[in-house]
């Protein structure tokens, strides 16, 4: 499970933040005490720090400067200026991402999401799902004697649920991944994709690959 | 400010002269000096009185059409008396002081306003930055309640709060313009899915397309006023079949983006008045109008030298296109960048 970090003063941002990053299945870390932050954020080593730019005691900037002397650990600006210089700044830092209140809770999940996806930088061409080979880039899912052709928003599909095998994946999330990859569909299509989905990996010899769950999404065995 | 009236101005000294002429007329006649003299002199008298008016008229005419010429050149009129040499004559000193006291008064006073309107900015700007860390915990504890009605209105808090800022900023906004190269999508695919639950929950559909554009313009501004006619499209559906066409075309060598939607529409006679500030429709839903949105849509496009058009049928379609500055000049300056 991915660490973030969340450095933030204001005290019911900070639980909700928690609140929404650990629905999100991240491990959740929050920094109270300003005093030593440096050495605190060493201490835990997180995946992800969510950095607001107004804290006590040191300048947000100045915390992301001093901490990238030391380490290269992924960093998410948050303020609430809507000044094209601060981000700038804060970029030159050496922030990875920057993103202004109030903050949209999707967008803010997909920044976190792309930062941390940015630098694992493990994207494979080729993953395998009981005894298929899937090639992502050309859309191919192949069988022993059989392949068949999945679209793009089936791949979106497929390829998310496939990240959390075994786990329930909202309706909202998946609308969510498609929209963010620029499918803009409604909820109709996202019903018309999974029925296709569903056909296209029973053809290929896969009964029961994604269950309904009513009221709370799919599952992918 | 003719001769005439000048004449006129100075009619007893002229009526003075002439009984002058007439009491010297008729004392050497008493006196009995040579007629042929008398006559001479009088003649004389009248003479240099009218040059010597004529003189002071011209005097007096250039001095006034120096004032008139400084006034009319400066932008700032109230300046004026910083501009005029001090009068000490006995009809031009009193103008002199009146305009001179006048004028430091108005400075003051435009100062005051000036000083007031610059803190009612600051507290603006200040309460807009303030507020959006509630807004942020309130949309966080909406997401994480699933509570979608919350979600709703605080995307509408959330618009407003951001118009407000514009607004006090629009005067302003020079400071924080900031050009770079950006890709059209890059500000509409985040505007989209900011408002993706209400275009779900409404059923419309989004039918998106071209947008691997590159423009030069400040994205901040950019993106409020795409979000701002967006707002408009979503609030204005009103057919079974909803449908948001977003796009962009080349059209004479400048890069113009479009946003179709097939909603309420607007009335031709509105046309011409949507950009008007406070303007709210002759018979539009008026619920949630401030009529702000595309004044400063306007506004602010105005200053990133965006032309924004509305086309529309009523009860068919509106469509608003952003015209981009030709690409000319942005090239020299993604050089410099």
């Amino acid at each position: 499970m991915k660490k973030i970090l969340i450095i933030e003063d204001d005290e019911s941002v900070r639980n909700e933040l928690k609140e929404l990053l650990s629905n999100a299945s991240y491990e959740v870390l929050v920094l109270d005490n300003y005093t030593n932050m440096l050495d605190d954020i060493i201490n835990v080593h997180p995946d992800l720090i969510l950095l607001d730019i107004n804290i006590p005691y040191m300048n947000g900037e100045v915390l992301l400067r001093n901490l990238r002397k030391v380490s290269n650990i992924p960093v998410i600006m948050v303020t609430s200026k809507i000044g094209e210089i601060d981000e700038v700044l804060s970029m030159s830092y050496g922030a990875d991402d920057y993103i202004t209140k109030p903050y949209n809770p999707t967008i803010l999940l997909l920044r976190i999401g792309a930062v941390l996806k940015r630098s694992e930088n493990n994207i494979t061409d080729v993953i395998f799902y009981h005894d298929l080979s899937i090639e992502i880039k050309k859309g191919i899912v192949r069988s022993k004697d059989e392949e068949v052709i999945l679209t793009k928003n089936e791949m979106i599909i497929f390829l998310y649920l496939y990240e959390r095998m075994g786990s329930i994946v909202s309706r909202d999330e998946l609308m969510t991944e498609l929209w963010n990859n620029d499918e803009y569909i409604n909820d109709n299509a996202l019903t018309v994709n999974i029925s296709r989905l569903r056909s296209k990996f029973r053809e290929l010899g896969i009964r029961n690959a994604i269950l309904t769950r009513k009221g709370q999404g799919y599952i992918l065995l | 400010m003719s001769f005439k009236t000048f004449l006129e101005e100075n009619i007893i000294f002229i009526i003075f002269q002439f009984v002058l002429a007439v009491i010297i007329f008729f004392a050497f006649f008493l006196l009995e000096i040579f007629f042929v003299f008398t006559i001479l002199l009088i003649l004389f008298l009248l003479f240099f009185t009218f040059f010597y008016l004529y003189f002071v008229y011209l005097g007096k005419k250039k001095r006034a059409l120096q004032i008139i010429y400084s006034c009319n050149k400066l932008e700032e009129k109230y300046y004026i008396s910083e501009m005029i040499r001090k009068d000490d004559t006995i009809e031009g000193y009193p103008y002199y002081y009146a305009l001179k006291e006048a004028c430091k008064a108005m400075n003051d006073k435009i100062s005051d306003i000036e000083k007031n309107e610059r803190d009612y900015e600051e507290y603006i700007e200040s309460f807009a930055h303030e507020i959006k860390t509630p807004i942020a915990a309130l949309s966080l504890y909406a997401e994480n309640k699933k509570d979608k009605t919350l979600k709703y209105e605080i995307r509408k808090i959330e618009e407003y709060v951001e118009q407000i800022l514009y607004y006090a900023r629009s005067d302003t906004t020079e400071k924080d313009y900031f050009v770079k190269k950006i890709k059209l999508n890059d500000i509409i695919h985040p505007l989209i899915l900011k408002n993706k639950d209400i275009l779900l929950n409404g059923h419309i559909n989004m039918n998106v397309h071209d947008l691997d554009v590159y423009v030069y313009t400040d994205e901040k501004w950019l993106s409020f006023m795409i979000s701002q006619v967006l707002n408009n499209a979503i609030k204005y559906l009103d057919k079974d079949k909803k449908t948001i066409e977003i796009y962009s075309k080349i059209k004479d060598n400048q890069v113009v983006l479009v946003i179709l939607d097939n909603g309420w529409g607007i009335r031709s006679s509105d046309l011409p008045r949507v950009f008007d500030k406070g303007f709210t429709g002759s018979n539009r839903k008026k619920e949630y109008a401030t009529g702000m949105g595309l004044y400063l849509v306007k506004k602010l496009s105005e200053k990133l030298d965006i032309t924004v058009l509305i086309d529309s049928k009523y009860q068919e379609y509106t469509k608003v296109s952003f015209v981009f500055p030709k690409s000319k000049m942005h090239d020299e300056i993604s050089r410099r960048v």
